[in-house]
């Protein structure tokens, strides 16, 4: 489904602050895995995403998507194919409109957009029912302002926005790390549930290891713009937090956690 | 007096158009966008030339509304292309434009005094008064327009616009380009700006190369009196149709409190200091006002479970 080759980014190449946040990976995904990503910070991680996303050009290499080369497409092109949960609760949806606009607006992602309304009222029970499924009594609020939403309840509905159009690819960016440990297990689970349900091909960057562990068919870990560790099947359901560690000890000669990791 | 504020009500109409387009740049795009001194003039400017080599002076003010659409095409170019920030990219447009200006009308005046403009086609037919027959055709094209913008913001083009404002990475990462959109809402925006200039020019018989200075700062001024008086009314005017008719009241408003203070004495050349002073108040009075709640709320006591 997704195939990184030998892709490399550089920041603020020949200064003092060069970054080389991705050098030469390497990342081939099938059609419905579901793959979590873990590193340090500055690892790449979200780099990767970002590259992936179109956000920024990439130095070199090839980011193919369900065989179509999608290396040169810009981000509001290649959004087509791709649904995008961010960091940032704030980020994934616009505050100052109604919960059913940005809805219809995440709806109409990848289509060319015309001077036909923006929300249709066919459209309306349709968002309703999907917003039942997540469990929030979102459904009674649809032309409620998505400002007014807490953090969990906004990052719930970002998450339904990116897959309201099955996108080919689900990038999620470490979308539970600004929510409080109770609503951030909610969101995992309507996470796991939605990604279960449509068997989409799923790329989720996380600090939690447990999670990693816990979720998906397959983990990856990132060092220095590198992946250094692949794993899936029976052997990454047989990991351990502390096998993680090891492993990571093993491959970089230092340390992974940094405090947020360990205590998370 | 009376005549004055019936003539303060015409212009407050009229203008109101100016202030419907910085509506769409400074509250839904949430751009300061200064093309407007400009585009305003530019509007003015081609109306009066062109009424003058007598084209139709309906087809004169469309013309304004294009050469508005055009200037705001330049800005959007500036920012969107070459990233230039979008205040400056208004800055340098808006400079460019005086000396456009100049050279379409070749002076810096051009007067229609002899010639026929569609407020004196309308009161030739009605036999209205000048001030009635303003205000009549403002009023038309006013509510023709907040219909138009009403039909356009609710569209699936118009809510990109709108959600461009908001946030733009989320924009782009439903698959709009946010250039494109920017650039549809700086032309829109300075198309309006530029019709309203056409009218202005039409209705007081003359084009002048300054006519656009400070036109910003009236609309900027018209929009925070129209929210203050939008708040005002009992059902708080939240909807999207109510806030574009208050940004034209908020206009009318602006022109009768000029108006009654040119009445009482006051030099014209002070009222664009007046201008700036209500805009200044406008954005302070909030800052301020939560400040001191949050000061006052503070005590050195521990608070009940719950209260405050």
């Amino acid at each position: 489904m997704l195939k990184v080759q030998n892709v490399c980014k550089t920041f603020n190449a020949g200064t003092i602050n060069e970054k080389r946040a991705l050098v030469n990976v390497d990342l081939h995904l099938a059609p419905g895995d579901f793959v979590t990503v873990i590193g340090g910070n500055g690892a790449g991680k979200s780099t990767l995403m970002n590259m992936i996303a179109g956000v920024y050009p990439i130095d070199s290499g090839v980011i193919e998507l369900d065989g179509k080369d999608i290396s040169l497409l810009s981000e509001p092109a290649r959004a087509k194919y791709l649904g995008r949960v961010f960091q940032d609760p704030m980020m994934g949806t616009a505050a100052d409109m109604q919960i059913i606009e940005n809805l219809a607006m995440a709806k109409r992602r990848g289509k060319t957009r015309t001077l036909a309304w923006g929300v249709t009222k066919a459209e309306k029970d349709e968002y309703a029912e999907r917003l039942r499924e997540l469990g929030l009594g979102l459904e009674k609020r649809l032309t409620s302002k998505v400002g007014l939403l807490s953090g969990g309840q906004r990052q719930a509905l970002t998450l339904l926005m990116a897959t309201l159009t099955e996108p080919k690819l689900l990038l999620l960016d470490e979308h539970t790390a600004a929510l409080d440990p109770k609503t951030a297990a909610k969101v995992l689970e309507l996470t796991e549930k939605i990604v279960g349900e449509h068997q989409l091909t799923t790329l989720m960057v996380t600090h939690n290891m447990n999670d990693a562990i816990r979720l998906g068919n397959r983990l990856i870990m990132m060092h220095e713009g590198r992946i250094i560790y692949d794993v899936k099947g029976d052997e990454k359901r047989a990991l351990t937090v502390s096998d993680l560690l090891q492993k990571f000890e093993e491959v970089s000669g230092g340390e992974l956690a940094n405090d947020r990791m360990l205590l998370s | 007096m009376g005549l004055a504020l019936l003539g303060a009500v015409s212009q407050g109409i009229l203008w109101g158009i100016m202030v419907l387009g910085v509506f769409i740049t400074y509250k839904l795009l949430d751009i300061a966008d200064l093309t407007v001194d400009g585009s305003f003039a530019l509007g003015g400017c081609v109306c009066a030339v062109l009424v003058v080599g007598g084209v139709n002076p309906l087809l004169a003010i469309l013309a304004a509304m294009i050469a508005g659409m055009i200037a705001g095409a330049v800005t959007g170019f500036l920012h969107t292309v070459f990233e230039i920030p979008a205040i400056l990219a208004g800055i340098l447009t808006q400079i460019g434009l005086w000396s456009i200006n100049l050279r379409i009308m070749g002076k810096s005046n051009t007067p229609l005094l002899k010639n026929d403009t569609v407020f004196s086609q309308v009161t030739d037919l009605t036999g209205l008064s000048s001030n009635i027959g303003s205000i009549i055709v403002g009023l038309i094209v006013a509510v023709a327009i907040i219909a138009a913008l009403y039909w356009f913001f609710g569209t699936e083009i118009g809510s990109a616009c709108r959600a461009t404002g908001n946030n733009e990475a989320m924009v782009r990462a439903l698959g709009v380009n946010t250039k494109v959109t920017k650039m549809i809402a700086l032309m829109l925006s300075n198309g309006l700006v530029g019709l309203s200039g056409g009218l202005i020019c039409e209705s007081q018989k003359y084009a002048d190369i300054g006519m656009g200075t400070g036109a910003i700062v009236i609309g900027l001024a018209a929009i925070v009196i129209g929210e203050v008086l939008g708040r005002l009314t009992p059902g708080k005017l939240r909807a999207f149709g109510s806030r574009l008719t208050a940004a034209v009241v908020g206009s009318v408003v602006y022109f009768l409190i000029r108006a009654v203070v040119l009445q009482l004495g006051m030099d014209a050349n002070d009222m664009k200091l007046l201008s700036a002073i209500i805009v200044a108040l406008a954005l302070c009075i909030p800052v301020v006002w939560e400040k001191y709640q949050l000061k006052r709320s503070y005590t050195r006591a521990a608070r009940p479970e719950g209260g405050r």
